[in-house]
């Protein structure tokens, strides 16, 4: 069956009204929950302790969070929420490679211990039984 | 003279099919590739069962950056899930150098125990046989 026209045009404004809803929609991107985790993964990070590498990584987390920001507020929520999520995993990082760094100091110190009482109790020529 | 173009003719067959098979081949993408090094790397480590939550995580957005690759999507998300997939792998990596640590640093605090007890029970020898030839004499 055939509608005529004036009795379709509310039904194509309707959805055209939809369309336009849906195309605006999927235009605005809300970068508000990366960039919240992304803080958040910065911080624990920090709290970690990181130095030599890690703090690298960290600063690199840092800076593309700080973009990510000023990308939100201008409006360009696309590559806020990528930036955001990329700072969210290199702080990931950096905090993972602030446990490796301080793992290792742990371990070399061990180590460290380990030769020193191994010199300190081999047996030294003062020490050799006299014949 | 007569001339005998079917040698010719298919050379440039076989070097036109040669270039058409090289035309078909999809194009590379870097930051997949590093991706995938990244993530087999990982899988590599000696300790990787140490890290298998951020191992699994990697491998899931290596697959999910290989999809979008294969199904053509936009560039920028195969982009992003590969970055995911490199950092993941990059973490448990780290994650798993860290255990490595831990049990070199655990072994060696073993070692010096060992040497210490060792060292104690020496001691202890020496004045067991001090006191024996004070009581024989």
């Amino acid at each position: 069956m055939r509608m005529s026209i004036p009795r379709a045009l509310p039904r194509l404004a309707l959805a055209a009204a939809l369309g336009l809803l849906a195309a605006g929609c999927a235009g605005t991107v809300d970068a508000g929950p990366a960039l919240a985790a992304g803080a958040a993964s910065v911080e624990a990070a920090q709290a970690a302790g990181p130095e030599g590498i890690a703090n690298r990584q960290l600063g690199a987390a840092r800076a593309k969070l700080e973009r990510a920001e000023l990308l939100q507020r201008g409006g360009n929520g696309v590559d806020a929420l990528r930036l955001a999520e990329q700072a969210d995993l290199d702080a990931q990082l950096a905090r993972a490679t602030a446990g490796t760094e301080r793992s290792q100091r742990s371990a070399d110190a061990a180590q460290a211990a380990l030769d020193a009482l191994r010199a300190q109790l081999a047996p030294r020529p003062a020490d050799a039984p006299a014949r | 003279m007569q001339r005998r173009p079917a040698p010719l003719v298919a050379a440039a067959l076989a070097a036109l099919s040669l270039l058409a098979a090289c035309a078909t081949l999809p194009p590379r993408d870097i930051e997949l590739e590093d991706a995938r090094h990244a993530v087999a790397q990982a899988a590599d480590h000696p300790l990787a069962a140490h890290a298998l939550p951020e191992l699994q995580r990697a491998q899931r957005s290596l697959a999910a950056a290989e999809e979008a690759w294969a199904a053509g999507l936009p560039r920028a998300k195969t982009r992003q899930r590969a970055y995911a997939a490199q950092r993941q792998a990059e973490i448990a990596l780290a994650v798993a150098t860290q255990a490595q640590h831990e049990q070199r640093a655990a072994e060696a605090e073993r070692a010096a125990m060992a040497l210490r007890l060792q060292q104690s029970l020496r001691a202890d020898n020496r004045y067991a046989d001090a006191a024996a030839r004070r009581a024989g004499r």
